[in-house]
Parts: C-alpha cells; sequence; structure tokens
C-alpha cells in the first residue's frame, strides 16, 4: 500500500505536464546538470492552509534535477543542501493533508514558480487537512446496526460532465458507528447501501432496509449535497426503516450454455439491491431475488461465452406492494454494428496499421442511460476487413467523431437518422445497416490568443456546435507576445456554426451542461471550408460551485 | 452437546416442524432471559432453537417485557437454545464450542429455562506514532489465552486495520485474557529505490536519507516489542477497554539473501513471520528487492524463500530461524528446509478425504498433509520446529493405532520436530471409531452442562481426549472414541480447566469411572459428577 502512494507522488506532476491544466514550471531530472551550476541551500515552512500553523513532520519532496525528500521538524521547517540553481518543484505530504494541488479550485494558491537561486530560498509549502463523514447507523427501534455498509460518492467533473464517483466505502461497528476519513475537500453524497433485517421465519415475508441516501432519500437527485471544507467533520447519521421487502422471480432463456449468468438489480435512482439475495440457477433457467424494495427496478441478465460474445435482457419491473413471479426474460446476444467510414476523396490511402486497420477516425459511441456505463470504441475485424461497434448492449448512444490530420466529420448517419442531432437507439431486435460516417478535408482550424493585458500564461477556450449535440472541444489559449510560439495549437473543426466561451480555468467546470455554459458570455463564430481563424479571447472566471 | 462453530443456528425457520408438530400434542421450550450478572431480565433478546438433527433451520422469537419467551408444538428431541443481542449470539451453557442442548419430551421438564445472557466485552484503542500522530493501516493483532484441547495456549483471534485516525475495535469478546500486537509501517519511511519507478537509462536514485530509512518493530500494549512483557487486557463481562500504543521507528534492516541460484528473470520473495505470544505467528510485511530484505526492524524471525519466476510454480528455498539486525547477509543455504512425508497405511480401504494433522501444541497451529492414491503423504504448508499432536481429519471412523516416526521423535502422542528435520511418518489406521452415551448423575439425579471427558488409559492412539457436555437431561454423547480403555470424569463448571495438563486432572482422575470402548450397543454409561477443585484441592 504505501509503495503504491509514492508511484502516484510522482505520476500526478506528469499528468499535470500532459494535460495542459496547469502550468509546467517543474523539470523532471533526466538531463545533466553542468557541473559548474552553482548550489544553494534551500529553506521553508509547510504551513496548514486552513488555520496558518506550521506542520510538524510533513514529507517534504523536491523534484528537480536533483531529487530530494526531507521531513520538516517539529517547527514545521525544513532544509535541503546542495540544490543546484534553477527551477525545482516542492510539494508536502502527510496523512490526513491534502497538497494545494489536489484542493478545489478555490483553495489553489497561485502558482508561483520555485527557483533555486542566489539571495533567499526560503520557501512556504501548503497543506490542507482533509475532511471526514461520521455517524451512526440506527435501526427502527433505535438500536445500533452492526455490518451496515455506507459510501460515500464525490462530485466530479470528468470531459465538463459532473459525474458521481464513489469515493470510499466502510461498515458501522458494533456501535452503529461508521467514519469516512481522508477526504479531500469538496462535495459529497453518503449511501447506505440497505440490508434485509433478520426475520423469524425463512418463510415470512422479508423486512428489508432499503438503499438510502442521506439523510433520507430514495434517489440520487434529493440526496443532500454535503459541501466538505478543510479539517471538517460532518455528523450524517442514518435512521433506517423498516420496509417489506417482495420477490421478483421468473426463467430465463437464451444464455450460452458454456458462461455463467449474473443478474444485477439497479434503479435510475441510483439504488443497487447488494444484499446477496439473488439466486441464478442456470441448470433451469430460473432465477429469485427476494427482499426488494417497493418500487420501479431494472432486473438485468448478462452472460459472457468467453469468445468475447455478450448476451443480454433488462426487464423493468414495477414492484407495488407483491411479489412479481413469473416474469419470463430471452438473453440475446449484443449488437454488433458494422460501421462504414468514407474519406475525403482527396485524402491520400491511409496507411495499413498492424492488423490491418486503418485507423485514422476516432469514432465512439457513449451511453445516454443512466444504467450503461460504456464507452465503445470501434473495432477493427481482420476476417471481415470492417470496422464494428461490438457489444453494444440495448439503449441510447451518442457518437463522437474526431478526425485525423486533416479530415473533419461532415456527417454520420443511421439509416436516415441523422447522427449528429439524434440519438442512435440500439433495440434487441438487432440493427438494419451500417453507421456511415462521411469526412471531409476542407476543415476550417481554430486557434485562439489571449486579449492584450491578460496577467495569465494560459485560457481555455471550449467551443460548443451549435447545432449538433457533439462534445464540446477545449482549446487552449496563449497570452499576446509569450514565447517563441504564435499561438497554441489548433483545432481541427468541421466547418458551421459555433459558441465559443473562454475561461481562466476548466476546473470544477461542468463544460459539457448547457445550462451551466448559459449563465456565461460567449461569442458565436461562423467557419467555413478552408478557414484559418484566430480568435482573440477574454477569459474570464468561473463562478463558484 | 458439541456444535461446530461454523454451524452457530441463526436467522431462517422451518414452518414445517410447527405444521407437523400440530398433528401431535406438542411439547414445549420455555423460559426466560435474564442479565447473568444482574438477573434482571433482558427484553426484546431474540432466543432461537433448532432441532439437533437440522441445525439450519431454526425457529426464533422475541423475548416478552419479563424476558420471557416460548416455543409449542415441538417434537419430542434436543434442541440447541440461542440468545442474539447485540450482535452477539451465545449458547445456553455455552463453554466454548460446548453447550447444553434442552431435552424436550414426556417427563421432561424443558418449561423453566434461566437463560443467563453474559455482556461481551471489548477493546478499542489507538496506535499512534512517536510524533503522536495517528497510524493508519497498521495491522493490529488480538490474541486470547484460552483452552484448546485441554491445553492452555495463547492464539491469534482476529486482526483488524486502523482506520484513518488510528483508531481500531475488537467487539463481541468473552471474558478473558487477551494480547494485542500492531505491525505497521511508517507512512514517511522510503524504501531504498524500492517506490521509485526506475525507468531506462535514467541513474537510480540515491538512497533514502536515514530519517527516512525506518521501521517500525511489532509493538505489544503496554508499549514493548517483547511478546513475553506485553500487558495482557483482562476483560470481564460488560468491560470496554480502551487502551493505546506508540511506535516508534527504528533504522530498517537491509539484509542481502546470498547463496541463491536464479536466472535473470527469477526473483527471491521472503515472507517473514515473528512469534508472538504464546508462539503464535504474527506475519510481518516486508519487501524484497534485487535480493536485499528490507522494510522491517532487527529482532528475531523466521525468514522463509521462495523463488518466483515466470511460468514456474513457486520453489521454495527455505525456512530458517534469524536475528537480523543492521545491513548484513543471510545465506540463504543455510535455511534448513522441514520436510514431512510418509504414508498411512490400512486394512481397509482409506477415503480420499481423509488426511492427517499435525497441530502445534503451543498454538494450536495446523499443518495439513493429504493422502495420495497410494496412501502416500503430502504435505501442505512449511512444518516448523515444535512439538505436535498427530491427528486424523475428516473421518469418523478411522482412528490411528500406531505410529513410527523417522526423523522425529514420537512419545506419548507427541510428535517433537527440530528445525530441517526431514519427517517421515508411517502412520497405521483402522476402522473402529465409536460413540459412547451416557449420563451425568449427582445423587442419581440427572447432572446438566457438565464438562464430560474420556481420558486414554494410554497414548497408543494419539493424544485426542473426548469431550462433551452434558444436556439439560443429563445425558451427553463423546465422539471419535478410539477402542481401549479409557477413565470418564464428568466435572461441574470445567470452564477453563487446563484439563490435558496430567497434574490438573490427576485429582479428578481418581474418582473417575473405567470403561472399555467400544461399548455394547445401546449401552448408557453412569457418571457421576465432581465438583471443580481449586489449587488447593478444595472444591469451588
Amino acid at each position: 500500500m504505501r509503495g503504491a502512494q509514492y508511484l502516484v507522488g510522482l505520476i500526478i506532476p506528469a499528468l499535470f505536464a500532459s494535460s495542459g491544466y496547469s502550468q509546467q514550471w517543474f523539470v523532471q531530472g533526466t538531463r545533466n546538470l553542468p557541473r559548474e551550476a552553482p548550489r544553494h541551500t534551500i529553506t521553508g515552512t509547510v504551513y496548514n492552509g486552513l488555520t496558518g500553523e506550521p506542520v510538524r513532520r510533513a514529507l517534504v519532496r523536491m523534484w528537480g534535477p536533483q531529487p530530494a525528500t526531507v521531513l520538516t521538524g517539529v517547527d514545521g521547517r525544513f532544509e535541503i543542501e546542495d540544490v543546484p540553481e534553477g527551477p525545482i518543484n516542492l510539494t508536502a505530504t502527510k496523512p490526513g493533508f491534502f497538497d494545494a494541488q489536489s484542493m478545489p479550485r478555490q483553495w489553489k494558491q497561485k502558482l508561483e514558480a520555485q527557483v533555486a537561486g542566489p539571495g533567499s530560498n526560503d520557501f512556504r509549502v501548503l497543506l490542507y487537512p482533509a475532511g471526514r463523514i461520521t455517524g451512526q447507523v440506527s435501526d427502527p427501534d433505535g438500536d445500533p446496526v452492526e455490518q451496515a455498509q455506507v459510501q460515500v460518492f464525490a462530485e466530479q467533473i470528468t470531459n465538463g460532465h459532473k459525474v458521481w464517483q464513489q469515493r470510499s466505502s466502510t461498515s458501522s461497528d458494533d456501535d452503529g458507528q461508521y467514519r469516512i476519513g481522508n477526504l479531500v475537500p469538496g462535495r459529497y453524497i453518503v449511501y447506505a447501501m440497505g440490508h434485509v433485517l433478520p426475520g423469524l421465519s425463512l418463510d415470512a415475508p422479508k423486512q428489508v432496509s432499503a438503499p438510502l441516501y442521506y439523510p433520507d432519500a430514495r434517489d440520487r437527485t434529493s440526496a443532500q449535497r454535503i459541501d466538505i471544507q478543510p479539517g471538517q467533520e460532518f455528523r450524517a447519521d442514518f435512521h433506517l426503516r423498516a420496509e417489506r421487502g417482495f420477490r421478483i422471480s421468473g426463467t430465463f432463456t437464451g444464455a450460452p450454455a458454456t458462461s455463467g449468468v449474473s443478474l444485477s438489480i439497479q434503479n435510475e435512482n441510483g439504488q443497487i439491491l447488494s444484499f446477496g439475495n439473488i439466486n441464478v440457477d442456470q441448470s433451469h433457467g430460473r432465477f429469485v431475488v427476494t427482499a426488494v424494495p417497493a418500487g420501479t427496478w431494472t432486473v438485468k441478465l448478462f452472460a459472457n461465452d468467453n469468445t468475447g460474445h455478450f448476451y443480454q435482457v433488462r426487464q423493468d419491473v414495477a414492484v407495488n406492494g407483491s411479489d412479481v413471479d413469473n416474469l419470463p426474460l430471452v438473453l440475446h446476444p449484443s449488437v454488433s454494428i458494422p460501421v462504414v467510414v468514407n474519406h475525403a476523396s482527396t485524402q491520400p490511402e491511409p496507411e495499413l496499421q498492424p492488423g490491418g486497420a486503418r485507423r485514422i477516425v476516432n469514432a465512439t459511441l457513449t451511453a445516454a442511460d443512466p444504467l450503461i456505463f460504456q464507452q465503445h470504441g470501434m473495432v477493427w475485424h481482420p476476417e471481415r476487413e470492417a470496422w464494428f461497434f461490438d457489444n453494444v448492449e440495448e439503449g441510447r448512444y451518442k457518437l463522437d467523431v474526431q478526425g485525423w490530420r486533416d479530415e473533419c466529420l461532415d456527417s454520420a448517419s443511421y439509416g436516415n437518422i441523422d447522427l449528429l442531432r439524434n440519438y442512435l437507439v440500439v433495440s434487441s431486435g438487432g440493427t438494419s445497416g451500417p453507421i456511415t460516417i462521411d469526412m471531409r478535408s476542407d476543415c476550417a482550424t481554430l486557434t485562439a490568443r489571449m486579449a492584450p493585458g491578460a496577467d495569465q500564461a494560459l485560457a481555455f477556450v471550449v467551443v460548443v456546435p451549435t447545432s449538433s449535440f457533439s462534445e464540446p472541444k477545449v482549446l487552449q489559449a496563449v497570452a499576446q507576445g509569450r514565447l517563441p510560439q504564435p499561438a497554441g495549437p489548433a483545432l481541427t473543426l468541421s466547418p458551421g456554426t459555433y459558441q465559443v466561451y473562454a475561461f481562466t480555468t476548466l476546473e470544477d467546470l461542468e463544460y459539457a451542461n448547457p445550462e451551466v455554459l448559459r449563465e456565461y458570455p460567449n461569442q458565436t463564430i461562423d467557419l467555413s471550408p478552408g478557414q484559418k481563424l484566430e480568435l482573440t479571447v477574454d477569459p474570464i472566471e468561473p463562478k463558484g460551485q | 452437546m458439541f456444535h461446530s462453530r461454523t454451524k452457530l443456528p441463526l436467522v431462517l425457520l422451518a414452518a414445517g416442524l410447527l405444521m407437523k408438530s400440530q398433528q401431535t400434542p406438542g411439547f414445549r421450550i420455555a423460559g426466560q432471559v435474564v442479565q447473568h450478572l444482574s438477573n434482571r431480565p433482558v427484553k426484546g433478546a431474540r432466543v432461537s432453537i433448532s432441532p439437533l438433527t437440522s441445525r439450519d433451520r431454526p425457529i426464533s422469537c422475541i423475548s416478552g417485557e419479563n424476558g420471557e419467551f416460548y416455543f409449542s408444538g415441538l417434537a419430542a428431541g434436543k434442541y440447541s437454545l440461542a440468545v442474539t443481542a447485540h450482535g452477539g449470539v451465545q449458547l445456553y451453557g455455552q463453554m466454548g464450542q460446548y453447550s447444553t442442548a434442552i431435552a424436550v419430551g414426556p417427563g421432561i421438564d424443558s418449561e423453566h429455562i434461566i437463560f443467563p445472557l453474559r455482556s461481551q466485552a471489548s477493546i478499542s484503542g489507538t496506535v499512534v506514532d512517536d510524533a503522536g500522530d495517528p497510524v493508519s493501516g497498521a495491522t493490529v493483532h488480538l490474541f486470547v489465552q484460552s483452552i484448546e484441547n485441554g491445553l492452555r495456549q495463547t492464539i491469534a483471534r482476529s486482526t483488524v486495520l486502523t482506520s484513518t485516525d488510528g483508531s481500531f475495535r475488537f467487539a463481541h469478546l468473552a471474558p478473558g485474557t487477551y494480547y494485542v500486537a500492531v505491525n505497521g509501517r511508517p507512512w514517511y519511511a522510503q524504501l531504498n529505490a524500492l517506490n521509485i519507478m526506475t525507468l531506462p537509462n535514467q541513474p537510480a536514485p540515491p538512497p533514502a536519507p536515514a530519517e527516512l530509512d525506518v521501521a517500525y518493530p511489532v509493538t505489544y500494549y503496554g508499549n514493548t516489542t517483547s511478546p513475553d512483557a506485553a500487558t495482557p487486557v483482562k476483560l470481564e463481562e460488560g468491560t470496554h477497554s480502551q487502551i493505546q500504543i506508540m511506535l516508534q521507528p527504528v533504522p530498517a534492516v537491509h539484509i542481502a539473501l546470498n547463496g541463491i541460484e536464479k536466472s535473470p528473470e527469477q526473483q527471491v520473495q521472503a515472507t517473514v513471520f515473528q512469534r508472538g505470544p504464546g508462539g503464535a505467528p504474527i506475519s510481518i510485511q516486508s519487501w524484497t528487492n534485487n535480493s536485499v530484505l528490507t522494510g522491517i526492524a532487527p529482532g528475531d524471525y523466521i525468514l522463509s524463500t521462495i523463488l518466483v519466476g515466470p511460468g514456474q510454480p513457486p520453489g521454495p528455498i527455505g525456512s530458517q530461524a534469524v536475528t537480523l539486525s543492521g545491513n548484513t547477509t543471510i545465506d540463504v543455504n543455510e535455511a534448513a528446509e522441514t520436510s514431512l512425508s510418509g504414508k498411512v497405511i490400512s486394512d481397509s480401504d482409506i477415503p480420499n478425504q481423509v488426511a492427517v494433522a499435525l497441530v502445534d501444541v503451543s498454538n494450536g497451529n495446523q499443518v495439513a498433509a493429504f493422502l495420495g492414491p497410494d496412501g502416500s503423504l503430502r504435505a501442505f504448508g512449511t512444518l516448523a520446529a515444535g512439538t505436535y499432536d498427530v491427528r486424523l481429519a475428516n473421518t469418523n471412523e478411522f482412528y490411528i493405532q500406531s505410529v513410527t516416526v523417522k526423523g522425529g521423535e514420537y512419545s506419548k502422542g507427541r510428535l517433537t520436530v527440530t528445525a530441517g528435520a526431514h519427517i517421515d511418518l508411517t502412520i497405521t489406521v483402522a476402522r473402529g471409531l465409536t460413540q459412547v452415551n451416557g449420563i451425568v448423575l449427582r445423587d442419581k439425579k440427572p447432572v446438566a452442562g457438565a464438562m464430560v471427558l474420556a481420558f486414554p488409559q494410554d497414548f497408543r492412539h494419539g493424544n485426542y481426549i473426548p469431550r462433551d457436555q452434558s444436556d439439560s437431561d443429563g445425558t451427553f454423547t463423546l465422539n471419535f472414541v478410539a477402542p481401549g480403555p479409557y477413565t470418564l470424569v464428568a466435572i461441574e463448571n470445567g470452564d477453563d480447566l487446563e484439563y490435558a495438563n496430567a497434574a490438573v486432572i490427576a485429582p479428578y482422575l481418581k474418582a473417575g469411572r473405567v470403561i472399555e470402548a467400544p461399548l455394547a450397543k445401546d449401552a448408557r454409561v453412569e457418571v457421576e459428577v465432581q465438583p471443580r477443585i481449586n489449587a488447593k484441592g478444595a472444591p469451588q
């Protein structure tokens, strides 16, 4: 466990460097130093960013041509000798704390370049105390519940999409107490997974405590959003209620004989039933789920025949006060959708890649339904010499296409359905016909530069197509007159109309949500074929959460 | 009544049981649940019974305002009776794996049962380092003194990890004497070059500075690193003990493991153990890189090395007791590989699942050896030096007739193994295990809850002492009894009696009942109960 922690310490700076989301202001040391580089002693103090007090026994790492690691003393101070002159990067760690880089935007210190040079080399490094969520789980009689499973989800923004990601999970002790520590400040929801309550009789109706979001919500949207500040302990007690649990049972066919069949039961509210009360009898094609609370649930059966083919079925079941029996389910093979890519006629024949693919278009299908957590990429089938999206479950999907080199997307369709403005609906009946992707080569390119007087080195431009629901694209804008390059990397876009927004940072900004972007000023640009446009932007600070 | 720990009756029911008994007059089990020491009634406790013949189908009820409970319409027979309160399950008259079953039938009183519910105890604590900071993710080991097979042993009970605030908790503990040990690692410790990915063509990072090249020795409650000096935690019913253990960093060792012939793609892995209280082993987390063992504190260890390589199963190199300190070298070839081989012979066919178990008398650890088709033994696990009882496992028919040993000493049913020994066992077995049924009496009246023991007169069949606990009608059943003479003894309040200790049991043997197994069919032995005698020889 400890080993992995250090690996993370090394990788995070590398990720920051390549993501472009922060300044490259440290150097990872592979270059050889001239012997004549003067050496300095650097000193510094690690401070608690919340209280301002020094942090004793924090581990300070200096990244640079000659890395070093030291502990701070009782006064929070550290000293590193024999440091070659030049840029350095100091980070601190300590269990129960987070460094500035891991914190949400409003806590990040302004990134100053740290350089070891002649003169005073005394630095400040900030650590922020972690937060905690603790509480007690009690049953309807007020008695403590032992071994109640509690999970914590953190709100995170990935590629502009707000998602809830499970951060931690624990179970309550014999006093019903649970504790989840080491939480980075941010927004959380707490979820008690629920369980079957012991009954007096095997045949008696089951009592269950249904999965619950704090404080008392059955669905995720009603869960209380808890904003954890540094060092804060939030108390989240659960008072479980008992309710009748019902049975869902039935038969299934269509599963390949060679594989195991698994059953999951969940709903769109984010409740997953995992009491261990699921029984699948494959030899007789029967399944039974007991202790299901009232509500609407999606039962999914899944099988994998171990040659890469998936089989599945999903069925919504309304449980309204009585058992639901004799549900007949038929598994069917997941769908493979062929993809035909037509390149612009002016493009040279793409080279053969190993395996026979000519991958020059990056197309992905992303599930639009909350219960399908999948993203499909195209797979080349050499035996059929064609591209496919394999094993696509029934549901709705959004297609996203990225061109390569000088190509951009012209249109994408499925039969006569325009996939740039409509979801692809995959049903169990199979698919008729391929997805057709037409590319064009008369693309526009966009670069961006900040208006004069901007005091940032970098800003972020979000480009949203007006007439399709493709994912927004991000472009970096550089300041005027900085460095030799004229502008940041260029973005290749299909001709068309776009809304353009500029921000000082994309952190904590849900930029893939049109409702969120609506609050910010934007420019409309109209790109014609072959146009090369250099935008001037005035980035603004996104509002806090 | 004896029951296996793995089959504690809990939450399911047979309604069929009730339905069937509606055709018969039906018997009742009734009584009251009270708090053990105060005798106050306990309401709202879950009371469960299940017939001994089908223990996975219990029926439950909840005790009433005065702690009362009853079950009616029952068929005659014996039932286990359990109460669940605050997450802990207790059986009626429970002593370890034994308890008193309730006999139900004509002429038997099963309606005035007082069930004393014992309060459970717990040990909570925090682990901190020398700077007072919590130590998270450390392994906390709980040991308990108990009587196992009649010998006082300290055995490992459970382990938990400390949470982010350094805290841990062991709950649902019975009264007894416990020991707590912590195996942790300083969060800031750097293992030389192990934690950093070395990219090709990059120089290896410099060795960690001394203040970071540290480890924690295994530390016991009482803040000592010696298991013999550990402070015990003595728990009574309802004691909730709070302790703190502080870990002090010491320089880590760097031990070069030499003498291993290996190819470049093979790697040496070391597993390190330390002997805890009573000799119970504690597994120690360590790191081996390029055949250098590090990340642990100086001390005495048992070091085992294995060689792993791609595409092959790990090959053991050896195991040895070592004292590690500083930067030294260990020659792995000096490791004595203790091995076990042998065969099992019989006149009858031996079923596949019959196995041989060597049980360490100091801590109850078992080394199992399975039978090949030709009766040869294949041991599973490393055999360390020590003294072992030789037993058969997975059989209720076969018993050991004789044992001959090469490479070790076998006497009075016990095998002594020295480090580096190659033990060859020849075990002759035969069918013939039987049951001995009987009743415990005092002045001709049945006595419930007495500990019943059958002492073999000699050790030719091994060191096993059949045991049971008399049920509510005084009856008992001893299982796995090999043929031969025995002295039967019934002791009241036998809890915590070290009955395999010859000096302890001698006074009781004098008043015991001598039998010769196997008994006649349907025979029932009468054994007069004896009171527990204290150290001075007077009844308690």
